[in-house]
């Protein structure tokens, strides 16, 4: 087995979404396992349980699983780029084990470049403390440009504007609406910005926060937004917009989980 | 006039020129790729594509990459979309060099709802329109 590295990267950079084949390539050489494994946890998702694994997740794994394997080699965390984290609507204390397993990790990841953040029906506020805490510092790593928040999870947008590195947003979750920021920080110089299913309750919210930040946007994309805040983002960033992905729906008239 | 309309699958809205005014793409001068994803069903066949058509109006010279993804809740509701508002992107004042068509729909039963215009027809043989059949438009990341 004497193929140059430089090629194996290249071959196993394309499986990066897909974890089982770059565990197969793994166990094939033991030549093969540190080129893989840079791949294998390039994106990474902790989540309680695996009874559900997201397609588009990259190596799910459990928190306990996760530091049994740093343990082995803490060299892992560093080739963590995207790290993904699900959290779920439990209190129970098996889940509170693993929220605590989870903050101990999170300090480990430093060269994380991307987060997404999802959960099933919780509020931010409904984590322990030294979670949130953990998570706020791996946004506000100076290597983190883009931050995803996912569907059900209502989240404080003034945490998004405390790391002027990040330019590309993603934001399919409810705002907290009783956050306040500890202070005023400077306007992000957003890159790209996608909004999903903002739920007119938060018209006016969304966009007050959204436009200082967007007055250098190159790509807008607005899923089942209201026309009305399209065109608002459109008078503020049409300068520099190139790439605009519209769909014709309507916003979601549902009732969301939100604290206010 | 306050007009009730049912834009998706289990969503009802109420559409108001207040709350919901066209959107209007004449400022962006350097807008070069626009991807309208439109919701079409059969009670209103037109609907959707007509708001598209009307927003492509109003796109400057810039825009010469266009991707249009026609979404349907049911595939039994292919016969029933009024594909006429696209013809439109035949007008000589079209900016646009470049049409990605994405349909989840065969070939075939696509391109006969699109051929019956001459100048979609056109558009097709001249390969500025090109027919994505049975797969999704780029771009929407599957995260949520």
């Amino acid at each position: 087995m004497d193929f140059p590295s430089d090629i194996l990267h290249y071959i196993f950079s394309f499986l990066k979404a897909d974890p089982e084949s770059l565990i197969a390539c793994s166990n094939t050489h033991p030549s093969f396992s540190p080129i893989a494994e840079k791949y294998l946890y390039y994106h990474i998702t902790i989540q309680t349980s695996l009874a559900y694994r997201a397609p588009g997740s990259g190596y799910c794994l459990e928190p306990s699983q996760l530091l049994e394997l740093l343990s082995e080699s803490l060299q892992i965390a560093n080739h963590v780029r995207v790290l993904q984290l699900t959290f779920e609507h439990d209190s129970s204390h098996s889940t509170m084990v693993k929220y605590d397993e989870m903050a101990q990790i999170l300090p480990l990841f430093r060269l994380v470049k991307c987060i997404m953040l999802r959960s099933h029906s919780i509020s931010w506020w409904m984590l322990p403390q030294t979670l949130k805490t953990a998570v706020e510092n791996c946004c506000l790593l100076p290597t983190t440009q883009e931050i995803h928040i996912g569907r059900s999870l209502t989240f404080p947008l003034s945490l998004l504007t405390k790391n002027p590195h990040v330019t590309c947003l993603s934001f399919l979750a409810y705002p907290e609406m009783a956050d306040q920021p500890d202070r005023i920080y400077p306007p992000l110089q957003l890159k790209s910005l996608r909004l999903t299913w903002t739920h007119h309750t938060f018209y006016d919210y969304i966009c007050t926060w959204t436009k200082p930040h967007i007055t250098t946007l190159r790509s807008l994309q607005c899923q089942y937004s209201s026309q009305k805040m399209v065109l608002e983002f459109l008078d503020v960033c049409s300068g520099t917009l190139n790439n605009l992905d519209l769909e014709l729906q309507a916003p979601c008239e549902g009732v969301p989980h939100f604290r206010t | 006039m306050r007009v009730f309309l049912t834009f998706g699958p289990s969503i009802e809205l109420t559409t108001h020129p207040d709350r919901n005014p066209l959107i209007n793409l004449s400022s962006l001068r350097d807008l070069q790729h626009l991807t309208i994803r439109a919701h079409t069903r059969p009670e209103h066949p037109r609907e959707r594509l007509s708001t598209a058509a009307k927003i492509l109006k109003t796109a400057s010279s810039s825009l010469q990459h266009l991707t249009i993804e026609i979404l349907v809740e049911s595939d039994s509701d292919w016969h029933m979309i009024d594909f006429s508002p696209l013809t439109m992107l035949a007008e000589a004042s079209a900016p646009f060099h470049h049409i990605d068509l994405y349909t989840k729909a065969p070939f075939v039963n696509i391109y006969p709802k699109l051929a019956r215009y001459e100048g979609l027809k056109k558009l097709i043989k001249e390969g500025i329109l090109i027919i994505h059949a049975e797969q999704t438009a780029p771009g929407i990341s599957r995260f949520e």
